[in-house]
């Protein structure tokens, strides 16, 4: 058999071994896209909850999860025209949650920053994420990223996760002695902000995170003594936050006109600019978006952006806060992605 | 969306969609990210449905956004894809020629695309380019080398692509 022959016939035997279940998939299809995440920032606290959300309850953790887990709060609630799924009896005894979109929240400069790059199948939006997954590929570090993207992580490596369990929207974690050595005061509450921000998203129904350090529940994180006696939330580390945080396009993914650009922001007058810049780093596109709250407090933004390209090719996103005196574009997130035509 | 959207939708994802997963995991060579990359790429589609449905070919459409985002995810892959979730064909599927899928899963993801386009979903160079968003020319440049590799990983002797 000549090479082309057997090319061909290796692909479609290989190809034979893939049966794809076309109707589940259609509905985590379309579920997917009425997807869209949200942060509800309430009035000094966070508010976690599960709009937009798409959450199975049952199924098997991908992780190797090292501790049972509770049962999450039954109920969930679909926003956006999605479902609402409770788990049925035969789901209860081995809850795990999906989801299809988590940040992993990393550090860049001395902020907090999101990204989805370090996940497992960080492109891979709709695979089975656990809360022992997002901690894994926490602690996991940022090796995954390229220098450019500046990320780096306060969670010292060797870190592991000893177990996990969420019970009445709190979660444990029990993580290895590395997660409290090293580092001094900003570095400790650092690393304890990253867990609980990466823990805390509305798709997992979890408010608040406890700490416990090789088997034992702890009242304070290493020697400088972040108190972690009491659950933290998101709340006890707001100071930690860039002004602006692009959570969606994650950097290096493609963008196509239409989609949307999600992030929180803490900025004057609540109003977000954004641009859009092509291979030569001209401007093809700006706008700007209104956060849910803004001059000292945080709001989520969510807005579709537009542009036209007559063919695909690297590019950045653009998202900043104008000066109030002088117009000028400050704290500005750049997202390298590639522009993607259609 | 409307209903007849809806319909018209599910009906194009039910015609399409197997073929996208097998090029994809072919592409991939890891059954869940194939999954995974075939939803986004229909997700995607369904949500700019009302625009990609009234191209002549939405079909070329949903593959171009599969067959990217999979190049994208197979350069990643080797950082993030533990060697565990590789699906490996089991003794009780069908037969499949292992030497054949190694040497291609050793090629570039570029080229492994080229390669399943040309040779699985059998489209000529200019389709194969444009779904690759490439020049004919790159994408002959991606089969040739590709061919070339793997004819030397296979022993066999290689012709020119038309």
């Amino acid at each position: 058999m000549s090479l082309d022959g057997r090319i061909r016939q290796g692909l479609v035997q290989a190809a034979d071994s893939v049966e794809p279940n076309v109707e589940g998939d259609l509905m985590k299809v379309t579920q997917r896209a009425r997807t869209r995440r949200r942060i509800q920032w309430a009035a000094g606290a966070v508010a976690v909850a599960a709009i937009g959300a798409f959450l199975f309850l049952g199924g098997t953790d991908l992780f190797d999860a090292t501790g049972d887990t509770n049962p999450i709060p039954p109920a969930s609630t679909g926003g956006d025209g999605g479902p609402t799924i409770s788990p049925t009896p035969e789901d209860s005894p081995s809850e795990a949650v999906s989801l299809t979109l988590a940040d992993l929240w990393f550090t860049r400069g001395e902020v907090l920053f999101p990204d989805t790059s370090g996940l497992p199948s960080a492109e891979l939006e709709g695979t089975k994420l656990t809360g022992e997954m997002l901690l894994g590929a926490l602690v996991a570090g940022t090796d995954h990223a390229p220098p450019e993207a500046g990320l780096s992580t306060s969670i010292p490596e060797g870190t592991k996760v000893l177990g996990f369990d969420i019970a009445n929207r709190i979660a444990t974690v029990d993580l290895s002695s590395e997660f409290v050595s090293g580092g001094g005061s900003l570095s400790m509450r650092m690393r304890v902000a990253q867990v609980v921000f990466t823990l805390t998203q509305e798709e997992e129904e979890v408010e608040g995170v406890l700490f416990e350090i090789d088997g034992e529940p702890v009242d304070a994180i290493g020697g400088e003594g972040v108190d972690v006696s009491d659950p933290q939330t998101r709340a006890d580390y707001e100071d930690l936050l860039p002004p602006i945080a692009v959570t969606s396009p994650n950097w290096g993914t493609y963008f196509v006109s239409g989609e949307t650009i999600e992030g929180i922001a803490n900025v004057f007058e609540a109003t977000v600019s954004w641009r859009i810049l092509d291979e030569s780093g001209e401007e093809i596109a700006n706008g700007f978006a209104t956060a849910t709250c803004g001059t000292g407090c945080w709001g989520d933004f969510t807005t579709e952006v537009e542009f036209s390209i007559d063919h695909s090719q690297e590019g950045t996103v653009e998202v900043f806060e104008s000066s109030a005196e002088n117009g000028e574009p400050m704290n500005v997130v750049s997202v390298p992605v590639t522009l993607f035509t259609d | 969306m409307d209903k007849q959207s809806d319909a018209t939708f599910a009906m194009f994802f039910r015609t399409e969609y197997p073929g996208v997963v097998r090029t994809a995991y072919l592409v991939l060579h890891d059954q869940e990210a194939a999954n995974d990359v075939a939803q986004d790429a229909f997700a995607k589609t369904l949500s700019h449905w009302g625009r990609v449905s009234r191209y002549d070919r939405p079909d070329a459409w949903v593959r171009k956004v599969a067959i990217n985002r999979a190049i994208s995810v197979a350069r990643r892959q080797k950082l993030h894809i533990a060697a565990s979730s590789h699906t490996e064909p089991t003794t009780e599927q069908k037969p499949v020629d292992l030497d054949l899928m190694r040497a291609i899963r050793a090629l570039p993801p570029a080229q492994r695309a080229a390669v399943v386009l040309f040779y699985f979903e059998d489209r000529p160079v200019a389709q194969v380019a444009e779904i690759m968003d490439c020049s004919p020319s790159t994408a002959k440049v991606h089969l040739h080398r590709a061919r070339k590799r793997l004819s030397e990983q296979l022993g066999e002797a290689v012709a020119d692509v038309s």
